[in-house]
């Protein structure tokens, strides 16, 4: 049952809803950073997947690893981002960024 | 090996100047010195671009077929090439960048140009995906560059956010499809999905989610909400940059993407016609359009700070440009290309006009713009004129940019298409006939002169040349964009 | 040089003052107003020399075309079948447009320099000129393009360069309200313009004239559609030209600097919808020439009447230029070609005329307007008064002056219309009525405003004669109005004739005619040696190319008087005679002997007065039939939609304008043309604001409306 495409399809898709939920639903940017990881992961799972199951070539596999280098990037440029939010607004709720608006 | 690199000669020089950049960086601070260099960076490349690699006409595919370099890339790196320059020489000039800034805001715009090279030649998911968050991270610090400003630092965040959101759903279609087909190549993909008894559900929400990556990149609905709070929040020549290089990418990456996988050479009766008839792609994309044009327009309408209009204004463009790519034959290549060509002179003008108000005035409400007409004729003339262009009046470029779509939505018979986009310029028309009200029509109420330095009176001249020059001596430019689309077509 | 290259440094000249002027006008000394007078000055000199080289080839097929692409889509398109779009831009030089050139830089170079004495010292003095020579500019475009797509171009340049003329004086409501107002009202023809534009672009894919003119020669373009092809670009001219209903905006352009008001809306810009109508006279079939008669005649009559009862010395005249433009209109309508653009050039000179006579009687009073306080000038200003008499007797059609000899011709021409359709004798009446009002009511302008005791001591004691720049404008234009200049051995009705259209294969070219006044023999041998053979007019087959060589071309044919036309033509020269002195006697008998009493007329025929001093309650009515609806809708419209949305704010701001709709009765103008932009706008704009509450700066939001909208088409599309 483990050695089966969509099984992981299945858990990919449920880690891609939980990722969006959490981007869509907390308030803390870093939990939003996490969604985002989740749904990164979901499609990385997605690509070793198919890579393994269904193709005979490492396409999929070399992508996931892309995905985790541009992952790491993104998180460091998302902290010092967030950083800097913190040190002019005091608070990282992503609901009191809405001075820019209409 | 080396014949490969000859290939890729004006990323190498982009990639030089970046470095030589950062290293005159750390010990010089002199802008002229450094605009030089980008400069010369910029000219390298251009030369490269033009002469390098075995000419302008020459394609070919390298690095196991995920880069290809062909007319079509070449236009748009050309394209790219401009906002680059200027954006350079605007944020050395902002009030809003500090002078400490001045070389980090050189080195992120090279960056992100060096991005949007190698997005607009990708052939392959891998690279597309790679080039796409190179250019997206490059953008989340521009726009926060401002660092102890609150609305810059607010602007960031958003922007990562949405980015990386969609970037993500983009990334889990692209996935679906690697599932799907096998393979990450484009050709290889548009083979497989040709034989591929699809199910149309499944290839509707992965094109959709992939559109969605791209529709974020050019501010399409359904993913353009940050534009607006992303362009008034971000310092102007940030903004400047943002809303013409990316885009210009994002619509090089959108026809290679579903040019190459959707659309066969198929042709009927003269007219290239999708393959994947039955997804009704077209339809998806026309009424895309029509809503991004609709939704820019009219939320443009109740704006009082200029740089937020022109943001709104930057998404309807972005709807008409659509247009054509609802046509995706010849006709509505050439004119996504010719209007790119266009958008991006009048747009660096109408913004670099809104910064050199805001210098003056810290800000870029539309109550600054009262009598600047009088009292600097030639920023009143210029910022006319690519108001005008904007507008789409003749005899500017934008005239013929707006008929080259039109024309070839109508001849593909969608005419109601082309009777909304003509509602939309109508609508358009009040909100710029706004900003010209206040250049000519208003008194300040405050007395103030207003002197332009040499440079950017230079600046100036050139947009509202190059602004003009498309309007009216069109031929050699369409040429160029038939010659640079007759690649892709075939 | 020859007459193309001529004719383009002719347009290009006031750009580049324009340009010059509103870059750097200000810090030249004078406020460099010598730039646009030089540049209108050379103008002018060189389109009399294409006058000059007209006359000497005295050849009524003069037409030299040259023609530039400016894009082709079509052209490098590896793909035959695509839809072959090209345009042109050209230039057309012919008899008619020659002239008009003429006379654009005629009147505009001498309200150049009529400006420097009447604007000076004015805030702006500098823009004034910039917007003067982009006027010019447009104008001059508008004259020489040879294809309707420039021409609309021009044509809406012209509009907002009279816009800003209008409005020049902005911080006046009352200009400010009336430039919108021109501007809105001229909009609503425009718009018939670009549809009848688009109806000829569609059916034939080409909007040159010649082209035009060519698909009608073969047949296209009758019947009902072209008739409705026609009457839609008519719409353009009636806006432009001020014809009845649209003619509202006129008076009301009064409110502009008088040397805009004898520019642009009396001698040139209003008569570019003449100018239309002339240069696509064959375009139009036989019914929309039949409106256009009605609609002109009506006007001359309608406009004429209003004229009577003004008391605004501008106003009158605007009331009276409606009326002569109406009388133009209703010359090409009924097929009388020649006389209606002969009356256009006549009347450009006496009413520009009579217009900088207003303008220097209005300066000379500190600015009074009222006819009832003027009086007794003649004395003060003789000049001003003997070219004020002479534009005068112009337009009321006394012989030996210019008005004579077009209106006299136009008259004629309705009558023998008349002869051959006598169910539409109403045609004529029309004309002579509308001439008779005119003698009528010039002279009690005249009469009001020269003659008689000075009614207001005080003005008059301060009135002088104006200064030389100001009245050797006036006496040109005086001179210009004379009879003799037009008479001489006819070479008006030579030059210009009435274009036949009839469909003849290319071989049957009609010879030009080769006759010409005895001064211009000697030169005519000599230029036709210089002139460029490219240049001659034969040569515009060249230009179609050899392959259209068997398709039937456009020719003209000289038309012959019949018996009819003699007849009318006696008739309306006695008859236009006798009723323009029996006018001026019975102006003569109102206003200077008192014999009869004006107030106790008014005073009789109280009911008649009111409707002709309310100008027919046109304005009332088109309050209350267009935008008193139009508000109501639109504040249904928004209290409906919005109530749920927008703040109550704005919903109280709607009621108060409804309420305040309700009860307004008072004039048109001003605040209901805001009122009733306002509200569309307001429609618009909530739309927008909706639009913009969506954004409500939540980036969670923003994604949130993104998955469900992608959500909404997945559906959508999975369910088609």
């Amino acid at each position: 049952m483990i050695n089966n495409l969509y099984f992981f399809l299945t858990i990919s898709a449920l880690l891609f809803s939980l990722g969006i939920t959490a981007i869509f639903y907390r308030k803390n940017i870093i939990a939003i950073l996490i969604g985002v990881e989740l749904v990164l992961n979901a499609a990385s799972l997605n690509f070793v997947a198919f890579s393994r199951f269904t193709q005979s070539h490492l396409h999929g596999q070399v992508f996931a690893l892309f995905i985790i280098i541009i992952a790491a990037a993104e998180a460091a440029v998302a902290l010092a981002i967030v950083l800097r939010l913190f040190q002019t607004k005091e608070t990282i709720d992503v609901e009191e960024a809405n001075a820019l608006r209409n | 090996m080396l014949e490969t690199l000859s290939f890729i000669l004006p990323e190498l020089s982009l990639t030089l100047t970046l470095c030589t950049l950062l290293l005159v960086g750390l010990k010089f601070k002199n802008k002229f010195l450094l605009y030089s260099l980008v400069k010369m960076g910029v000219l390298a490349t251009f030369i490269f671009l033009v002469w390098g690699g075995g000419g302008y006409l020459n394609s070919v595919s390298i690095f196991s077929n995920s880069l290809s370099i062909d007319p079509l890339s070449r236009f748009f790196k050309i394209l790219i090439l401009f906002p680059t320059l200027f954006c350079s020489w605007f944020a050395l000039n902002s009030y809003e960048l500090h002078e400490k800034s001045h070389i980090e805001a050189l080195l992120l715009i090279l960056g992100s140009t060096l991005g949007m090279f190698f997005l607009v030649s990708s052939s392959d998911l891998l690279m597309i995906y790679l080039s796409l968050e190179t250019v997206s991270i490059f953008s989340y610090v521009l726009a926060g560059i401002r660092k102890k400003h609150a609305l810059s630092n607010e602007a960031s965040v958003k922007y990562m956010i949405f980015g990386t959101f969609v970037s993500g759903g983009m990334l889990y279609g692209l996935s679906l499809l690697y599932g799907m087909t096998g393979s990450l190549n484009l050709l290889d993909i548009a083979t497989q999905l040709k034989d591929y008894n699809t199910h149309d559900f499944s290839l509707l929400f992965i094109s959709l989610l992939i559109f969605g990556g791209f529709a974020y990149k050019i501010s399409a609905v359904p993913f353009h909400m940050w534009t607006p709070d992303v362009y008034e929040g971000a310092p102007t020549p940030i903004t400047t940059f943002f809303s013409t290089a990316p885009k210009v990418a994002g619509f090089a990456v959108l026809i290679r993407f579903f040019y190459v996988v959707f659309s066969t050479q198929m042709t009927e009766g003269g007219v290239t016609i999708w393959a994947t008839t039955d997804l009704h792609w077209p339809e998806i994309v026309a009424l895309l359009s029509a809503i991004t044009m609709t939704v820019g327009n009219f939320a443009a309408l109740s704006q009082t700070n200029v740089k937020r209009l022109l943001a709104y204004s930057t998404i309807a463009h972005s709807g008409y440009i659509l247009m054509g790519f609802v046509v995706l034959g010849v006709e509505g290549l050439e004119a996504v290309l010719f209007y790119t060509l266009v958008y991006i002179f009048m747009k660096l003008g109408a913004f670099f006009v809104t910064q050199c108000v805001g210098n003056k005035f810290k800000n870029e409400e539309l109550s600054s713009f009262k009598e600047i007409g009088w009292k600097s004729p030639l920023l009143g003339i210029s910022m006319t004129l690519f108001l005008f262009a904007l507008i789409g009046l003749p005899p500017t470029s934008g005239f013929i940019g707006k008929f080259y779509l039109f024309n070839a939505a109508l001849h593909k018979g969608l005419l109601w298409l082309v009777i909304v986009a003509i509602f939309n310029s109508v609508v358009s028309l009040y909100y710029y006939a706004k900003i010209l009200k206040a250049l000519y029509l208003e008194k300040s109420e405050k007395e103030f002169s207003f002197t332009l330095n040499f440079f950017d009176s230079y600046v100036l001249v050139f947009l509202s040349v190059a602004v003009m020059l498309l309007g009216i001596y069109v031929e050699p430019f369409i040429h160029w964009v038939k010659a640079s689309v007759y690649f892709i077509v075939g | 040089m020859d007459m193309i290259k001529l004719s383009l440094l002719i347009v290009t000249l006031p750009l580049i003052a324009f340009t010059i002027q509103i870059l750097v006008g200000k810090r030249l000394p004078r406020d460099g107003d010598f730039i646009s007078l030089a540049s209108i000055f050379v103008s002018w000199i060189l389109s009399l020399k294409l006058l000059w080289n007209a006359f000497s080839l005295y050849d009524p097929q003069l037409k030299i075309t040259k023609e530039w692409l400016w894009f082709d889509l079509a052209r490098f398109s590896s793909d035959l079948d695509i839809f072959a779009l090209k345009l042109p831009v050209g230039i057309l030089l012919d008899n008619v447009s020659i002239l008009m050139l003429v006379v654009v830089t005629t009147v505009s170079f001498l309200v150049h320099f009529y400006s420097i004495g009447y604007m000076k010292g004015d805030a702006h003095y500098s823009r004034f000129f910039a917007y003067l020579s982009l006027f010019s500019f447009s104008m001059l475009g508008l004259v020489l393009t040879d294809n309707l797509f420039v021409l609309y171009i021009f044509w809406e340049l012209v509009g907002v360069c009279s816009y800003l003329l209008i409005g020049f004086w902005f911080e006046k409501r009352s200009a400010a309200n009336a430039c919108k107002k021109a501007f809105l009202t001229t909009r609503v023809g425009d718009i018939g313009l670009f549809i009848g534009i688009m109806m000829v672009f569609t059916t034939l894919g080409s909007v040159s004239y010649s082209s035009i003119f060519e698909a009608k020669a073969s047949g296209l373009f009758s019947g009902v559609f072209g008739t409705i092809a026609g009457l839609c670009i008519f719409m353009g001219a009636v806006g432009k030209s001020a014809q009845f209903p649209l003619h509202i905006w006129l008076p009301d352009a009064m409110e502009g600097p008088t040397p805009v008001s004898a520019l642009i809306h009396a001698a040139t810009m209003v008569a570019a919808g003449v100018y239309l109508v002339v240069r696509l006279f064959v375009f139009f079939t036989p019914d929309a020439l039949l409106t256009i008669a009605y609609v002109g005649g009506f006007t001359a009559l309608f406009a004429a009447t209003m004229a009577l009862t003004h008391q605004d010395i501008k106003k009158v005249l605007a009331y009276s230029t409606v009326s002569q433009l109406g009388l133009m209109m209703l010359a090409l309508g009924v097929g009388a070609y020649t006389a209606g653009f002969f009356h256009l050039v006549t009347h450009a000179s006496f009413k520009a005329c009579l217009f900088l006579v207003s303008g220097s009687v209005i300066h000379a009073l500190h600015g009074e307007q009222n006819l009832f306080k003027m009086g007794g000038l003649r004395k003060k200003m003789p000049l001003t008064f003997g070219t004020c008499l002479i534009a005068t007797l112009a337009i009321a059609g006394v012989p030996l002056f210019s008005g004579f000899v077009s209106k006299d011709q136009i008259l004629a021409g309705t009558l023998s219309f008349a002869y051959n359709h006598p169910p539409h004798s109403l045609l004529a009446f029309f004309g002579f009525g509308a001439s008779a009002l005119t003698a009528f009511y010039m002279f009690r302008l005249l009469f009001l405003t020269f003659f008689g005791k000075p009614r207001d001591e005080k003005l008059y004691s301060h009135a002088h004669e104006s200064s030389f720049v100001i009245t050797l404008p006036l006496i040109i234009l005086a001179i210009l109005s004379l009879g003799f200049i037009y008479e001489k051995q006819n070479w008006f009705e030579h030059l210009i004739q009435k274009p036949q259209l009839i469909a003849i294969k290319s071989s049957v070219v009609v010879a030009p005619n080769s006759e010409t006044l005895p001064i211009f023999k000697k030169i005519k041998e000599k230029t036709k040696e210089n002139v460029d053979p490219s240049a001659t007019p034969q040569d515009d087959r060249e230009v179609l190319g050899d392959d259209v060589k068997d398709q039937p071309q456009v020719a003209y044919v000289e038309p012959h008087k019949t018996e009819n036309e003699k007849k009318a033509h006696t008739q309306a020269m006695v008859a236009s005679v006798f009723f323009a002195f029996f006018s001026i006697f019975l102006a003569w008998l109102f206003y200077i002997q008192r014999v009869i009493d004006p107030e106790k007329v008014s005073e009789k025929y109280k009911s008649v007065y009111n409707t002709l001093v309310n100008l027919y309650w046109i304005d009332e009515a088109y309050q209350f039939l267009f935008i008193g609806p139009l508000i109501k809708i639109n504040n249904f419209l928004y209290k409906k939609i919005d109530s749920e949305i927008i703040d109550q704010g704005f919903i109280d701001r709607s009621a108060l304008i409804t309420v305040k709709t309700a009860h307004a009765q008072g004039d048109f103008d001003n605040t209901v043309i805001d009122r009733g932009v306002d509200g569309t706008a307001h429609t618009v704009f909530s739309g927008g604001l909706k639009l913009v509450r969506i954004q409500t700066g939540q980036v969670q939001d923003y994604l949130k409306i993104g998955l469900g909208l992608v959500i909404i088409l997945l559906i959508a599309f999975i369910l088609m």
